[in-house]
């Protein structure tokens, strides 16, 4: 009975991480679209209202986002997101690595953003930088 | 009268020339260049961290520091000390955990224009706790003084309640990690441009320059850090070290941040 609990128990985990992971995926998906196609009616979608607001407002995240131009040099490396779980539980740090597309070229750059759930969604609160 | 007049002006805008780029100067208004301002001292703040009691970290003798590193946080800018803490204690992975906050110190200041966060200093990582900020592979060449200190073997590294153990990967090619000479002050907020990978960044028709009361908390801290322990001769920057856009525009201000303290008194390479 107790083996069988635990089997219960581990698939339910199991379950909850590969759809934590999907939603994760579909997040910065959706991040991708707004980014590289500005498609802003998916900011809400994709930011939290704290971080909009941070940004200087809706309005102004669109103009920042209407003038960014991706460098043809550079993409993310969609398929290599990594991301875990806060140790308190309510924030997630999601990995995502830019990688130069010219061959003589071998920079990587890691961009580490902070993901929150909000109205039970992941969203994009910030970014943090890096350093070891 | 003209002439009187003539050097009125002069006398004036001489005077309104000196005070457009000083921070101190509706309080203090220095007659002699060459005496230092008197600085008024940073209130630390102290936080009792949560610690990762699973992950290692390494030790070192104070005398062994000579360098701080500026760094910004790449957050908003009214995130806590304590939160950057959470974020970092998440940063470690299962191989790798992180004992605590990488920082040594933490300036919150609010960005051009607004009122909030007020200034505040937060103690980080304590200081004989070597740092995790300037990049694990980063190396620098060592000095007489810290050469002596390596090989006395005094930087030791173990889990809390652990006596320590010496370390020697932390010297490679007669080149020591950069974080064990330096220490991180960290300023809350971005300075970087907005991007892709940096989407809470400035716009480019609006970038983000540090005010003057950041960069004067800034110079004070380490003017008051190099008053305290007199090895401490130069600041850097994150990306003096590795490449990353950490300090973003803060770097543009390294000089300022020199001459500033040099006013309070201390001399930075």
């Amino acid at each position: 009975m107790r083996i069988q609990l635990i089997i219960i128990m581990a698939l339910f985990s199991l379950n909850i991480l590969a759809s934590e992971d999907q939603e994760m995926k579909e997040l910065f998906k959706k991040y991708d679209l707004v980014m590289d196609h500005k498609r802003i009616e998916l900011i809400d979608d994709v930011f939290t209202k704290n971080f909009i607001k941070g940004s200087g407002g809706k309005e102004e995240l669109i103009s920042k986002i209407k003038d960014l131009t991706i460098p043809k040099e550079k993409a993310l490396k969609k398929d290599h997101i990594s991301w875990k779980k806060g140790q308190k539980g309510e924030v997630y740090l999601a990995t995502l690595e830019e990688h130069s597309t010219l061959k003589n070229k071998k920079e990587v750059h890691k961009a580490e953003f902070i993901i929150l759930k909000e109205d039970g969604k992941f969203k994009i609160n910030g970014t943090l930088s890096d350093g070891d | 009268m003209k002439i009187r007049l003539l050097v009125f002006n002069l006398l004036f805008s001489s005077l309104a020339w000196a005070g457009a780029d000083c921070i101190h100067c509706q309080s203090y208004l220095p007659l002699e260049e060459s005496r230092p301002w008197p600085i008024e001292y940073i209130k630390v703040d102290k936080v009792q961290y949560e610690r990762n009691s699973h992950a290692s970290f390494c030790t070192r003798p104070l005398e062994i520091l000579d360098t701080i590193v500026l760094h910004h946080s790449e957050t908003p800018s009214t995130v806590s000390a304590e939160k950057i803490n959470d974020y970092h204690l998440t940063r470690g992975t299962a191989t790798d955990p992180w004992y605590m906050i990488g920082y040594s110190y933490v300036i919150n200041s609010a960005y051009p224009g607004a009122s909030l966060p007020k200034l505040k200093v937060t103690e980080g990582r304590p200081l004989e706790i070597i740092g995790a900020h300037a990049g694990t592979n980063a190396f620098v060449p060592m000095s007489a003084e810290q050469k002596k200190i390596w090989d006395e073997k005094k930087v030791k590294c173990g889990k809390e309640g652990e006596e320590g153990e010496f370390d020697p990967s932390m010297v490679k090619d007669g080149k020591i990690k950069a974080n064990v000479t330096t220490l991180g002050l960290v300023v809350i907020g971005n300075y970087a441009p907005f991007s892709k990978t940096n989407p809470d960044g400035y716009s480019r028709r609006n970038p983000r320059h540090p005010t003057k009361s950041t960069l004067d908390s800034v110079a004070r801290m380490s003017c008051q850090l190099q008053k305290k322990h007199p090895r401490i001769k130069n600041i850097k920057w994150h990306n003096y070290y590795h490449n990353t856009s950490c300090p973003g525009l803060l770097k543009n201000y390294i000089g300022r941040i020199k001459a500033l303290a040099r006013m309070y008194g201390c001399e930075f390479n």
